[in-house]
């Protein structure tokens, strides 16, 4: 059967967009999660990986971590003091991670788990479950020092250039006497022109 | 010369031997750093090679140096990068870390990214994550391109 010609030009057209519009959709790959992400001078993938690592890497080098019992902590709030949005419990999550793995540290609950906890603990408690196998009041362990930090940054832009520089800090306090056992910071600065 | 003379340069002579006697290579250690599977480790270019893997091309940066010691049982690695030209250039390494039988002791590490100004040297330095993590590789790469 014969097609008129306007119909064959609208058939060549549909196919020509199709075949234009494959070649624009946009293409979607895995990446390199550890890699070096410069796509914004925002706080970013890589700058949380940098923190957290080098402070760990620090921390296990101190005379706290070093010594032969494993010193039991906690983590306490990491302040964002910068203007952009950060969530400083990544941070100090990822830190914690390389920290435990290390095998040098152990943590106790810290505040913001510690309502999951007692409910858990009381839960244990009910008639619902073996006295004798359930987990006792009373027997939980404090942490012996706390981690605490804060994130700045000092942000400028002139003639089309912009500068990010932020500085972490982090501190190991002894909770006992209160006396600072360690402390580090990591810069870092992005420019982009 | 009278004795006691003589007597003191003998002491200070045997305490300078002795002070000398204890740099000895520890076994499995070439140039303080763990020597790992490769045992044919004779100079400080050999170590570098071996120690070394660079991820595509990377002209001009040259790894000069490289430096290790025990630090209350972790590993402590320097490493001293070089930059030839006369611009200045970026460039991110990371660690890969084994433990003693060449398996891997951690999980990869993040690359950090790293400004080296023209003609000047950089010294890159890290701590092993775990004790078990006892020999490593240095990963470069190039990102002025």
């Amino acid at each position: 059967m014969t097609q008129s010609l306007p119909i064959r030009l609208i058939g060549a057209c549909v196919l020509c967009a199709t075949v234009a519009l494959s070649g624009c959709a946009a293409k979607t790959r895995y990446g390199d999660a550890r890699g070096v992400e410069t796509v914004t001078n925002q706080f970013g993938s890589t700058d949380l990986q940098m923190i957290a690592e080098s402070m760990t890497r620090s921390m296990l080098n101190s005379q706290v971590v070093s010594g032969v019992e494993r010193p039991i902590m906690t983590v306490q709030e990491v302040k964002n003091k910068t203007s952009e949005y950060i969530d400083t419990r990544a941070i100090t999550d990822s830190i914690r991670v390389e920290l435990q793995k290390s095998g040098r540290v152990r943590f106790a609950v810290d505040a913001a788990a510690m309502d999951q906890q007692i409910e858990e603990l009381k839960r244990q408690q009910s008639d619902y479950y073996e006295a004798k196998k359930s987990a006792e009041i009373g027997k939980m362990v404090g942490a012996a020092y706390r981690l605490e930090g804060n994130i700045v940054s000092i942000v400028k832009e002139a003639n089309g250039v912009k500068d990010v520089y932020y500085k972490f800090n982090l501190q190991l306090w002894n909770i006992q006497n209160g006396l600072l056992e360690w402390t580090d910071e990591k810069e870092i600065r992005k420019t982009t022109s | 010369m009278n004795l006691p003379v003589l007597a003191t340069i003998l002491i200070a002579s045997i305490a300078v031997a002795g002070c000398a006697a204890s740099k000895v290579e520890r076994p499995d250690f070439a140039y303080g750093c763990p020597a790992g599977d490769n045992k044919k480790i004779g100079s400080k270019e050999d170590l570098i090679k071996a120690k070394l893997e660079i991820a595509g091309s990377l002209p001009n940066i040259e790894v000069v140096d490289l430096r290790c010691a025990d630090r209350s049982g972790r590993l402590r690695v320097d490493v001293d990068l070089k930059n030839d030209s006369r611009e200045e250039r970026r460039v991110a390494y990371r660690f890969r870390w084994l433990d003693k039988d060449g398996m891997r002791a951690w999980d990869d590490e993040t690359w950090k990214p790293l400004l080296i100004y023209g003609n000047t040297l950089y010294t890159v330095t890290t701590m092993s994550p775990a004790p078990e993590a006892t020999d490593f590789r240095v990963v470069i790469m190039d990102q002025d391109k």
